[in-house]
């Protein structure tokens, strides 16, 4: 496998330019959802929104019931978790 | 005239009570005999007239124990009120409250049940506030005022225990205590705090981690991580935390185990008892939870017998027995279905039982 970190650097030596990276708002906790959910791609959108408009400070997340109850555990925000 | 003593009913005591302590929410539901708490509140409304304190009536009072929940994640001041029925609604809340370990108050003015039952006093919710009521291994500390002026001061204390320990915290009141009015010592009105403890959720800042809340843990050892921490909280504040009354024990044979409503007509009993040479004292349990077992215990060394006077079909009685370990006589007199027994009727059944 190869080192991504080396090849970061290489990239960037031949002149790449970093146009993506993920939302400070995820925290580096790998998803536990299975694969094919929809619910990873959904929680990083809504905290790239959160990013964006620069009103992380301003949002607290409800983590709801079912497989996101843990949502908490990927959004690096304020987060209440609901009732069942 | 001091215009801090008020002649005021119990339920608007606790209202009272509330905006001078400087709560910040109010979230509630009519329900008899507590009504006046939230009308006392929406006529006050002290939102725009008085210090900025929310109160709102919620759809249920299912709603107002999860706003209760919202706003205590928040970090705020909040606390809810009803009776019996609004109360077991309230369960499920109650325990989330206790699982997340958020801090609050909540008010039960006793209405005779099961069921709808009736809209008068009773005391037949004890089990109910200090064995659980929702599901789970929880406690919540339990004050049980017997004057009025103990509904205004007590709420300044629930919360500074609930706080203090991160717990939710119920004033078990009863419909005759909430609907009675009695000379009330205010105190000086304090502003709201705007301050919020650590853990509260207001929105993460890049200077800290994330604070969340939650009572849900999956692994199962970590859960029994999180129980064993609760368990801690609960010795310590078994610990620190046992609040009661004593009337006439110093040389007492005979005592009373009496709280609430049920404490104001056994002190009369008490006098009756002394005036014909019958040597009877009471114990009046401030905290329901934690119960004052210790005390009990030592004073059954010098007791022959002892009566719970309870307006239930006995239920604290257990906890006496627990205490004492039936090492002496424990009896119960109460009246059910919202009756309250008048002292010679208690007087008349403690010769019955014990003389």
């Amino acid at each position: 496998m190869k080192d991504l970190e080396a090849y970061k650097k290489e990239l960037l030596a031949q002149g790449a330019k970093k146009i993506f990276s993920k939302t400070k708002n995820l925290t580096d906790t790998a998803f536990s959802y299975c694969g094919g959910c929809g619910h990873g791609v959904a929680h990083r959108l809504i905290m790239e929104v959160v990013e964006e408009l620069g009103i992380t400070q301003d949002t607290i997340g409800v983590a709801p019931v079912g497989c996101s109850v843990i949502a908490y555990e990927f959004m690096n925000i304020d987060m209440i978790q609901a009732a069942h | 005239m001091d215009s801090n003593i008020r002649l005021m009913k119990g339920n608007e005591a606790i209202a009272e009570a509330a905006i001078r302590h400087g709560v910040d929410a109010y979230f509630g539901y009519p329900i008899t005999p507590q009504s006046e708490i939230i009308e006392y509140l929406a006529k006050e409304d002290p939102f725009t007239k008085r210090n900025g304190m929310v109160v709102l009536q919620a759809e249920s009072e299912i709603a107002a124990i999860n706003m209760v929940y919202g706003a205590a994640g928040c970090g705020k001041k909040a606390m809810t009120s009803s009776s019996s029925p609004g109360i077991s609604l309230k369960q499920e809340g109650v325990s989330y409250l206790a699982g997340a370990e958020l801090p609050c108050v909540i008010v039960n003015v006793v209405r005779g049940g099961p069921g709808l039952g009736t809209i008068q006093p009773s005391q037949a919710d004890y089990f109910q506030s200090v064995k659980g009521g929702g599901h789970g291994d929880y406690h919540m500390i339990v004050l049980a005022p017997s004057t009025v002026q103990e509904q205004y001061d007590f709420v300044a204390l629930g919360f500074d225990l609930a706080f203090k320990y991160r717990t939710p915290l119920l004033i078990l009141s009863d419909g005759a205590i909430g609907q009675m009015m009695e000379k009330v010592v205010l105190s000086e009105e304090k502003p709201r705090d705007n301050t919020v403890p650590d853990w509260a959720i207001v929105g993460k800042t890049p200077n800290r981690e994330r604070n969340y809340i939650t009572s849900l843990f999956l692994d199962a050892e970590v859960q029994e991580n999180q129980n064993k921490r609760l368990q801690k909280k609960y010795t310590e504040i078994r610990q620190n935390e046992i609040r009661f009354e004593e009337f006439m024990t110093h040389d007492a044979e005979y005592l009373i185990v009496a709280y609430g409503i049920s404490a104001r007509i056994s002190q009369k009993v008490v006098e009756t008892a002394r005036n014909q040479g019958i040597k009877l004292g009471m114990l009046r349990p401030i905290t329901l939870w934690p119960f004052p077992s210790k005390r009990l215990v030592e004073l059954s060394q010098q007791l022959q017998g002892i009566l719970c006077v309870e307006m239930s079909a006995g239920q604290m009685v257990e906890d006496v027995k627990l205490a004492v370990e039936c090492k002496i006589p424990v009896k119960h007199y109460g009246r059910m279905g919202g009756i309250i027994a008048s002292p010679t009727e208690v007087f008349e059944n403690f010769k019955t039982l014990f003389l």
